[in-house]
């Protein structure tokens, strides 16, 4: 089951990676043209793409406005394809951020112990200690006009870097604990108290002897980090702080598709469908190769509060 | 013991003064408009810009801002920017939508959380269990907010099974309060459900391959007295630790979806408000709130760990 | 004034006509109690208004039920269009007197009159009312400084100090207002609910969650932020042409979503709510409600600010062809139709609106001419120049930005969209650092009058901080003329002059307008829909005129 999932992820980044195809050839629509006032042919009518009392057209199950269209007469199709871009890129790079992040924290803290430990872990337990969600819109709203501009570097506002940033520190904490208190176990091991005799030195220890016995741990983890990251994005989105519009993401169009049920419920339902199905996969196979790499361990995938 | 109780209460301190300062931070280092020329509204004069200024003491160093606005925070004279309405008092008049939500989810996932887990358990590897262990991956990968949003619309609007979002104060109406709270408390607890039931059943699975259950069936015990006298009991204590922290996780802010959603007006749509507004004292003190439940709930967590296994102690 | 700000007009005489005017059209107070008598209804907002006090309460959300319990010392006749724009007496016995330089207003509060608790009514209590608008900071604050001495009392920062430019005899009930400069709208700032008169001894404090008592045909008796708040029929009230009310209580719940409070007033939960169906429900309440549904326009203008400090808006080539570009019928569709187009900055409903026919960028109501827009960019060597659209995030706006946005991209521009929380909007546009290039902007009039409208393009109005002008217009011929109108006092006799400003503006695309809004009325079927429903062009849908089947 978990390579099935497996698969329709990979399947899923590959219709992600494929938007431009589809809105080209297939569509012939521009995931942010607008088009409020436009005509299609449907049955040999002309017929509105908005009506005048602001109702999009529904699903035409062909090439363009495959699944309708959205207030403003853009294709769905196309913007959700797009949106995976958006949302699967975000997702991917804040949980890379994440691993990256959390297996430093967790490496550093682990292994030099004492006051380095505390202060890491006192730093774990602050993020830990905040309500996701209202740190990352406190962030969101805070950046949204000004930027952010730390020494050299320099995030532009709105840009998707922000959401990265935001929800990669959200999400160390849960990671680098484990970590690290897999390197407190390793360091009482033998292979450690022997290199430590032939005087290796920290960094060579950290990165040649106890990382590589951390793999299985971040492999586990990975695909779920994945899928947490995906789902606080989405909510990001929903709540305004995210990808901005008018760029796409499942999160912004699931936003805009709520206060449109009554007369256009596919602009809700699909996003959130693709929404279910990525978290989902990712969750099935991360669930499949914690069985295959550390079938002893807790299963990470509670990690989510939001 | 003694000392690491007290270790652990320091260490909360020292953690909700680093989250303050932190909110304080993001909301006044970050570039986002002087508050007193927001607050003054169309064509203020300077000496009323400058008057709010002095009123409310942004022409303070940061340092004596963060304090001023802590004090005012801590003693509940806290007052919006915006609807200069005071904090403490609409937090109270959230809190019990909030509560309610927290507390009607927590029993319906612990409930469904535990029998779902058992019946996992039993029927380990049987096609029932495997279902089970999807369907507990399908409901934590549901994003509330969309679920929520579906719920309303569907069961609540188009049906009129159940009321289309809202909150009825218990001592309105128990019967309204409760009937307004089954879409929301459902559509938290699908998120959690799923997770308890997989970690009871791995407890059950461990604790029913221990010695203490093979005597007990020795002894003769019938399966059903093993199971809740022995196994289950033993089984839960992940489970309320779990609790433990879910909780103060969800009145803390894991809420502000389902209550947004749902209009509950609780304590999270609050926060979710202000902070749109860059409205800082209700965002801080609805972050401090939160934060105080998570961290009580862990260091308590933590004390009852370490009051059961010595261990522990040293290695924290 | 903020986008929820939603006063209204009811020019449309045609829809004036077809809704039988039922109570308060009639000039006798007793008479327009023509429906039926007692009972409560429960209504519903959006938000909790920005206030119940009324020296602060300054959007419609408050304006709505406060015009009913504070009344100032001139109010407007309680009827639908034109008519309902025409001052009267309230708290005053008549209309102010107005000396030859225009400079002073007098005018004699009424005998008798008290308030909501039973206490009288004092001359001196409307410079109370004042001092309090002063002092706490309002938003309504500029509308009282041009009284003589109210800045001294402002810098002063004393709540009790005096406002020379007022002065009292609570004997005789005789009042004196002395402007700095004269003023051809100042009748009009004494019939807003700043001026509503209060009890000299009312606290300077925001007294939102504890209303102070009125004189009105209403008063406020319970108010829970963010909750709801109660308002009762007061009884004894008695002031000529301002009707008694006819519902008893009327409850006012805050409901956030607007689909919600649509479900409720079909399923007769509500009576009443305050906000538009959202375009999602408007199809099917026209449909099967139109018996007690209906659309009416507002004294509002919606517009795209285009700032001429910043490239590329500087260049008048760049914003006419944003004029030329903009299509109203693909706007409209984003609030559910209700909107009319406008080729113009003062609404229908204003003295100085003259409506351009034809107007210089085609038909408002047509589509935009693309083509002929991105070839004008190009003329101006602004193809590619970055430009940065503006947008909050209330009901519509953000996909009215995103429309605006693909549009600008259309014609040749780089533009991309930032959407800012409603309640920082304003004053993020209205911050010279933000250098916002271009967005979305709308007025809707405190009072009937054009110079309400003009300040948007006034250049003598603009800061650093709140500018009520984003567009940074500023154009000495409009400046002096603003200056030179601001004083006349007879509205009427210079309205073509007003008019040419309108005119001057819309032609050198100092604005881009693109319509007025339509606000609804929509009740639950146990109200009288037919006889009691009255809607004032400023203050929207009046209570007073609410009714039971």
């Amino acid at each position: 089951m978990a390579l099935a999932f497996g698969v329709l992820f990979v399947v899923l980044v590959l219709g992600a990676l494929a938007a431009p195809l589809w809105a080209s050839s297939v569509a012939d629509r521009e995931p942010n043209r607008t088009n409020e006032t436009g005509k299609i042919e449907v049955d040999g009518k002309q017929v509105d793409v908005v009506s005048l009392e602001g109702v999009p057209i529904g699903p035409q199950w062909r090439g363009e406005y495959f699944l309708g269209a959205d207030a403003n007469g853009r294709d769905v199709m196309v913007r959700l394809l797009y949106g995976a871009r958006n949302s699967l890129l975000i997702g991917l790079a804040a949980a890379l951020l994440t691993t990256i992040l959390a297996t430093i924290v967790g490496l550093v803290a682990g292994y030099f112990g004492r006051w380095v430990d505390a202060v890491a872990r006192s730093a774990l337990d602050v993020i830990w200690a905040f309500p996701v969600i209202l740190l990352g819109v406190a962030l969101g709203t805070s950046l949204a006009v000004g930027g952010l501009r730390i020494g050299p570097f320099e995030l532009e506002a709105g840009s998707m870097a922000i959401s990265v940033l935001v929800i990669a520190v959200v999400y160390v904490p849960y990671m680098a604990r484990p970590i690290r208190g897999e390197v407190l176990a390793l360091r009482e091991r033998e292979f450690v108290e022997a290199a430590r005799a032939q005087g290796v030195g920290p960094l060579r220890m950290m990165a040649g002897e106890l990382l590589p016995n951390l793999t299985s741990t971040i492999i586990v983890f990975a695909p779920l980090m994945v899928a947490n990251a995906v789902l606080l994005e989405a909510a990001l989105s929903f709540l305004g702080v995210g990808v901005v519009p008018p760029d796409p993401s499942w999160g912004n169009m699931i936003d805009a598709g709520v206060d449109k049920l009554v007369t256009a419920p596919h602009l809700a339902i699909a996003p959130g469908l693709m929404l279910v199905l990525t978290v989902l996969a990712l969750n099935v196979f991360g669930d499949g190769v914690r069985d295959a790499f550390d079938p002893r361990s807790d299963s990470a995938w509670g990690t989510r509060r939001i | 013991m003694t000392g690491f109780v007290l270790r652990r209460l320091a260490q909360m301190v020292v953690v909700l003064f680093a989250v303050s300062v932190l909110t304080f931070l993001i909301f006044n280092v970050i570039p986002n408009g002087d508050p007193a020329s927001r607050m003054a509204g169309k064509s203020p004069t300077e000496s009323q810009v400058e008057a709010i200024r002095a009123e409310w003491g942004f022409d303070e160093s940061l340092p004596v801002q963060y304090v001023k606005t802590m004090e005012q925070v801590l003693g509940g004279s806290a007052i919006s920017y915006f609807t200069q309405l005071n904090v403490r008092e609409e937090i109270a008049r959230g809190l019990p939508a909030t509560l309610s939500l927290a507390v009607g989810a927590a029993i319906l996932w612990m409930t469904m959380g535990i029998a779902l887990g058992l019946l996992g358990a039993l029927r380990a590897g049987r096609l029932s269990d495997r279902l089970i262990t999807f369907f507990a991956l399908a409901g934590v990968s549901l994003p509330v907010f969309w679920l929520g949003a579906l719920m309303a619309y569907y069961l609540g609007f188009k049906a009129g099974w159940f009321p289309n979002g809202g909150y009825v104060p218990f001592t309105e109406d128990p019967l309204d309060w409760a009937y307004h709270l089954v879409l929301p408390c459902t559509a938290l607890a699908i998120l959690f459900i799923g997770f308890y039931s997989r970690v009871l059943r791995s407890s059950v699975l461990d604790t029913m391959s221990e010695d203490f259950v093979r005597t007990a069936r020795a002894k003769g015990l019938g399966e059903r007295q093993v199971l809740v006298r022995h196994v289950l009991r033993n089984s839960m204590i992940p489970i309320v630790t779990l609790w433990g922290l879910d909780f103060g996780a969800v009145v803390a802010g894991g809420a502000i979806l389902t209550e947004t959603v749902f209009d509950l007006q609780g304590v999270g749509q609050y926060a979710a408000e202000s902070v749109g507004q860059l409205d800082v004292p209700p965002v801080l003190a609805v972050t401090l709130f939160g934060a105080f439940f998570i961290v009580v709930l862990n260091t308590v967590v933590d004390i009852v760990y370490a009051a059961l296994d010595p261990r522990i102690r040293i290695t924290a | 004034m903020t986008a929820t700000k939603s006063s209204l007009t009811a020019l449309a005489l045609a829809l004036a006509a077809t809704v039988a005017i039922g109570c308060g059209s009639s000039s006798d107070g007793d008479e327009a109690s023509a429906g039926k008598q007692g009972g409560s209804i429960t209504i519903a907002q959006g938000s909790q208004p920005d206030s119940l006090d009324p020296a602060v309460a300054y959007t419609s959300n408050s304006w709505e039920p406060l015009w009913l319990v504070y009344t100032p010392p001139l109010t407007y006749r309680r009827a639908e269009g034109t008519e309902g724009a025409e001052l009267i007496p309230g708290a005053a016995t008549a209309l102010p007197k107005v000396s030859a330089d225009g400079k002073t207003y007098s005018f004699k509060i009424r005998k008798g009159l008290k308030y909501s608790d039973g206490s009288p009514v004092e001359a001196n209590d409307f410079e109370h009312a004042v001092k309090r608008v002063l002092n706490l900071e309002s938003g309504g604050t500029y509308l009282f400084e041009g009284i003589e001495g109210a800045t001294d009392y402002i810098d002063a920062g004393e709540a009790d100090g005096d406002i020379s430019g007022i002065t009292a005899d609570d004997k005789t009930g005789e009042v004196t207002v002395e402007l700095t400069a004269a003023d051809g709208s100042f009748s009009n700032v004494l019939a807003t609910t700043f001026a509503g008169l209060v009890p000299a001894d009312t606290p300077f404090e925001n007294l939102t969650k504890n209303p102070p008592p009125g004189v009105g045909p209403y008063e406020i008796v319970k108010s829970v932020p963010n909750r709801e708040f109660v308002m009762q029929k007061v009884k004894g009230f008695d002031i000529p042409d301002i009707p008694k009310g006819n519902i008893d209580t009327i409850t006012t719940e805050i409901v956030k979503s607007p689909a919600r409070q649509t479900q409720d007033v079909i399923s007769g939960e509500l009576d009443y709510m305050q906000d538009a169906p959202p375009t999602d429900l408007t199809a099917e309440v026209k449909a099967r409600y139109p018996d007690r549904y209906k659309e009416w326009p507002t004294l509002s203008v919606n517009y795209f600010f285009l700032n001429q400090a910043l490239p590329p808006f500087d260049d008048e080539k760049v914003r006419e062809a944003v004029n030329v570009a903009i299509d109203s019928t693909a706007i409209a569709r984003l609030f559910g139709g209700r909107l009319s187009g406008t080729c113009n900055l003062i609404p229908a409903g204003i003295p100085g609106h003259a409506e351009r026919d034809p107007c210089p960028f085609g038909d408002p109501n047509g589509p935009g001419d693309t083509p002929k827009a991105k070839q004008m960019i190009e003329d101006a060597g602004a193809t590619g120049e970055k430009v940065t659209v503006y947008a909050n995030n209330d009901t519509n706006r953000p996909q009215i930005g995103e429309y605006y946005t693909a549009l600008l991209n259309d014609i040749g521009l780089d533009a991309d969209l930032k959407v800012v929380d409603g309640a920082v909007y304003f004053n993020t546009i209205g911050n010279a650092k933000t250098k916002a290039q271009t967005g979305l902007a709308n007025w809707y009039a405190d009072f009937p009058h054009p110079a309400t409208f003009m300040q948007q393009i006034d250049g003598t109005t603009i800061t650093p901080t709140n500018n009520p002008n984003p567009g940074n217009v500023d154009d000495p011929e409009i400046d002096k003329e603003i200056a030179a109108l601001l004083p006349e006092s007879d509205l009427p006799a210079v309205a073509d002059r007003w008019a040419k400003l309108d005119e001057r503006a819309v032609d050198k695309s100092y604005i881009a307008p693109y319509g007025s809004e339509e606000l609804t009325t929509f009740m639950s079927d146990r109200m009288d829909f037919e006889n009691c429903s009255i809607v004032h062009p400023l203050y929207g849908n009046d209570y007073s005129s609410f009714c039971l089947k």
